[in-house]
């Protein structure tokens, strides 16, 4: 038999059907229950707060990612300070020599640096009663800031194993005790400021800051740190700022 | 007994009564029956005739060659639903006009008729053992149905034997044409392994 006929023959047996069952579908027909309306499990509802955790969960670890840690930020400037010893080495044979010319053009270059760097000393120096002090040498500049003392607790470890032992002292002092006395003697013409940095458990670390940038340790008779004109401006502003406020 | 059109137009607004009485009036001879006919299941039949010609005109004809047939069905039948005793004339009435229209339309070719007048030596559809044929095969059809949920079963009468289309008829279930579609299917091929396991090659 064709298709056709087939589906006719169906059409034509379907006419056969139950009366009951046509009533039914009749009734069905003219009242209509309508499109259900669709239902909003809760396994959709909990797939949807995974997606949401997997995108704030993947903006987190892309935020992490894209922004480096504070650790290696503070490694870029331990690299820096490297040179600067070097540089620093370099500059005290420059000016024991007697050249100019390298005197003149540091001095210009570290103009240049101090005017690029922002406005820290008279700033941070304000908090210095209050709070730590981090110090870190870098290239022929001198950072105070205010930090948290776990902060400074930390910036001391760093500066131990990257400087000279009497830098660190003289460093580790500034924080720990919070404070720096100095005792001006215009006697000596060489020498501008008498420092004495107090430590915590009250041992006096005595230094002269010359007018020529060079800071002696006094106890050892010895050079512990070659200042540039411009660092040793802002550090002398430094102590006389802190020394009124002693007063 | 000839139904114009003009006399169905004439009898609308006659307020509907039970099917019980309607039937009685049709048992009485009594030709307001088909006016109350009309009132009552006008739209419904029309709307089936509708579903299978897809033409108002040849619709509204055969929902008028319906209340004939049902006047001379009653007496002395009794239909137990008169809605559904009315829909299957209307329905066969309307498949009629369609073979026919589509006998008409076929190439008129020397074969064809051909077809025609070799069709008169075959024996009609109305031998004994084809009536009993398509009786066996009508139940077991309905025996299939029955075994279905009903659901699925209001879907495939609404779709195959009112002829809705499939969005109407996924409407009134309550459920997607696509839903719909795929129900269809499977019940289509349910009930093609249903009938070969009873024996029915067609």
């Amino acid at each position: 038999m064709k298709k056709e006929n087939r589906g006719e023959l169906i059409h034509d047996e379907l006419n056969l059907l139950d009366e009951d069952m046509i009533a039914q579908t009749d009734n069905l027909r003219r009242n209509p229950v309508g499109r259900k309306k669709r239902k909003f499990p809760l396994y959709r509802l909990a797939a949807a707060a995974a997606s949401l955790c997997v995108l704030a969960t993947g903006s987190y670890v892309w935020g992490i990612i894209s922004n480096p840690l504070p650790e290696e930020k503070d490694n870029a400037p331990a690299t820096k300070s490297e040179e600067s010893v070097l540089e620093s080495q370099f500059a005290t044979e420059e000016i024991s020599s007697g050249n100019m010319d390298y005197i003149e053009e540091n001095e210009e270059d570290a103009k240049n640096e101090l005017e690029s760097m922002p406005p820290t000393s008279s700033s941070d120096v304000c908090q210095l009663k209050n709070n730590y002090i981090r110090v870190s040498v870098l290239t022929h500049e001198l950072w105070v800031n205010a930090v948290s003392e776990e902060e400074a607790l930390q910036q001391a470890v760093t500066i131990d194993t990257k400087y000279k032992q009497d830098i660190d002292k003289l460093v580790e002092n500034m924080c720990t005790a919070g404070y720096v006395s100095t005792q001006k003697v215009s006697a000596d013409k060489d020498v501008v400021y008498h420092l004495f940095f107090e430590k915590a458990d009250k041992e006096v670390v005595h230094c002269r800051l010359l007018e020529d940038g060079y800071l002696y340790y006094e106890d050892r008779s010895e050079i512990c740190l070659i200042l540039d004109k411009d660092i040793y401006d802002t550090i002398n502003g430094i102590i006389e700022t802190h020394w009124e406020r002693k007063e | 007994m000839r139904l114009s059109k003009r006399t169905i137009i004439a009898v609308k607004g006659v307020s509907s009564m039970t099917d019980e009485r309607i039937v009685d009036l049709y048992w009485k001879r009594d030709e307001s029956a088909v006016a109350q006919t009309q009132e009552k299941y006008g739209h419904y039949l029309t709307k089936i005739a509708y579903n299978i010609l897809g033409n108002m005109e040849d619709s509204l004809e055969s929902v008028n060659d319906t209340y004939m047939r049902a006047w001379k069905a009653m007496p002395p039948h009794r239909p137990k639903v008169l809605s559904v005793f009315l829909a299957k004339i209307t329905r066969r009435t309307a498949i009629d006009v369609v073979r026919r229209h589509t006998r008409e339309k076929r190439i008129p070719s020397e074969y064809i008729y051909s077809l025609t007048e070799l069709e008169e030596c075959i024996p009609d559809g109305n031998t004994a053992e084809q009536a009993v044929e398509a009786e066996l095969l009508a139940k077991a059809i309905n025996r299939c149905l029955c075994t279905l949920p009903q659901e699925t079963r209001n879907l495939f009468i609404g779709r195959y034997y009112s002829l809705d289309s499939l969005k109407d008829a996924a409407n009134y279930c309550g459920m997607s044409e696509t839903k719909a579609k795929a129900l269809l299917y499977r019940t289509r091929c349910g009930l093609k392994e249903y009938l070969q396991k009873e024996g029915f090659y067609i």
